[in-house]
This record gives structure tokens, sequence and C-alpha cells, in this order.
């Protein structure tokens, strides 16, 4: 009986770990930060696990957007990883500043309505890269 | 051992029917550009037409609301068996929590989409109410 209840003890604290750990790196995501300072963070070891792609000069990844005239908008488009599948997360800047960050649907989201009109390009720009044959 | 072996595969059958979860990278077709016309015909595979829609007036306005389900969590576990107070073996148990997922129009018009606590924290209370009354639709309904 004592085994039975450290072997749950010790699977609850396991799983536990597992599961915020993901969660805890956008904690290192703040606000205002450039591309450069949120591409450090993202290709630094504590990411390892979650987000990817963003590589050494973000070119493939960092994508300048047209649609809204008179902003300057840049999103950096990379994956995120899940327990059994991969996704796109993005961060958005307006004028090399996070403006937001999040799974593409929740841009979509925005009470921002600059962000708002973002989703729009940036689900266009994820479906060529990524899912256009 | 026969007859175990069929119920086991009916039940594997029985529980693999049904609408597929919708996977994270669907969901990146999301954009407030959305019309419910075009999200039909784009998630057609991970919605049940009657199960899984519903339409309603809310405060004089047209709201449609898709339902899909996500796989949100996977817990792996390795069981231990005992017989007699001895360890005699084990198995790995796979549980899911699958979450409901809400598509919400305004009329033909992209309004929301996410889980009901995205909507909960959302500035436009509109959007919780309108969800709260699409669950309680939808749970009707099944």
């Amino acid at each position: 009986m004592i085994k039975k209840i450290i072997l749950i003890l010790l699977t609850i604290s396991f799983a536990s770990c597992t599961s915020t750990f993901m969660y805890q790196e956008l904690a290192y995501i703040h606000k205002d930060m450039t591309v450069d300072q949120v591409a450090d963070v993202v290709t630094s070891e504590e990411f390892d696990e979650g987000i990817s792609l963003v590589n050494e000069e973000m070119k493939q990844d960092l994508h300048t957007l047209k649609s809204i005239p008179g902003e300057n908008l840049q999103a950096l488009i990379t994956l995120k990883y899940y327990p059994t599948e991969e996704g796109n997360y993005v961060f958005l800047f307006k004028d090399n500043k996070l403006l937001y960050w999040g799974l593409p649907y929740q841009i979509s989201n925005s009470s921002n309505e600059i962000v708002r009109k973002a989703s729009v390009e940036i689900a266009t720009l994820i479906e060529n890269k990524y899912y256009e044959d | 051992m026969k007859i175990k072996l069929a119920l086991i595969i009916v039940s594997i059958l029985v529980a693999s029917c049904g609408t597929p979860s919708i996977p994270v990278n669907e969901l990146s077709r999301i954009n407030s550009n959305l019309k419910l016309a075009d999200a039909k015909t784009m998630f057609e595979d991970y919605f049940d037409d009657e199960d899984e829609i519903v339409e309603f007036t809310h405060n004089n306005k047209n709201y449609t609301v898709i339902q899909f389900t996500r796989i949100t969590t996977i817990v792996k576990q390795f069981r231990n068996s005992f017989a007699g107070g001895s360890r005699t073996g084990g198995f790995q148990q796979t549980s899911k929590s699958r979450t409901p997922f809400m598509l919400v129009f305004e009329g033909n018009d992209y309004m929301f989409s996410g889980f009901r606590y995205e909507a909960k924290i959302n500035p436009n209370d509109e959007i919780l109410q309108v969800i709260d009354r699409a669950t309680v639709a939808l749970m009707g309904d099944n």
C-alpha cells in the first residue's frame, strides 16, 4: 500500500514538472522586447523543448506585413511543440517592439484592431510557408 | 477468450468513431476575416453538422457557434499489478483530456475562437455570454 502511495506521488510530481515546463518558457517574453531580444530568448537553451525555428539571421522566420498601410509591422513565425503535435506560434512587432504573441487564432481574438487585422496576413503567410504543396 | 477479444475490438472501434479532434496546425488557418461559409467547408472533417453546430439570436444579433474537440493533455502512467502482495507485472495506461474549442460567428463574420477560459478573459463580455449559451444548447442536443 505504501509503495502504491509513493508511486502515485512520484507520478503526480513528475507529471506536474513536465506540464508546467512548456509554460514557464513564456515567462521570459514581455511586451516591448525588440526582435533581437525575442530571438535571443527563443534560441536560448531554456526554449529547447518549446519553441524553435528561429535561425541565426531570422530571415526565414521574420516577415514584414504589408496589408496594413502606415503600420510598421513584422511577424516572427515559429513552431511550438506539444506532446503529440507541433503548431505555429507568432510574435508580432510594431516599430521593432513586441506588441502581441500567441497562437495564430489568439491573434484573431485581440481587442487591438491592428493585431486583429494582422491575423489575416499572418494566416496567409503560415499557409504559404508550412502547408502549401 | 474469443468473446473477450471481440469485445475489445468492438470497444476500440466504437471509441474511434465520431469526429476527430482538430489538430493545432489547422487552427492556424483561423483569422479575423474568416467567413462562416468558408469555415464550414474548411473544417468540415472536424465537426458534426447535427451535433456540433448551433445557431441562435442573442441581444438581437444572430450567432453561429461551431464546436470542435481539442486534445489538451496526454498523461502516460505505468501501472504495476500486484497479486498476493508481490509485483507480477505492469502496463502503460494513456489518458487523454478532450476540451471543447469554439468558433463563433456573428452573422457571417468571425467573432471569436478558443476555449471557454479564453472567452472568459476576453474584454468583450458578449463573447462569454454567447459561448455559455452555445454550450447549454450543444449539451441539450447530446
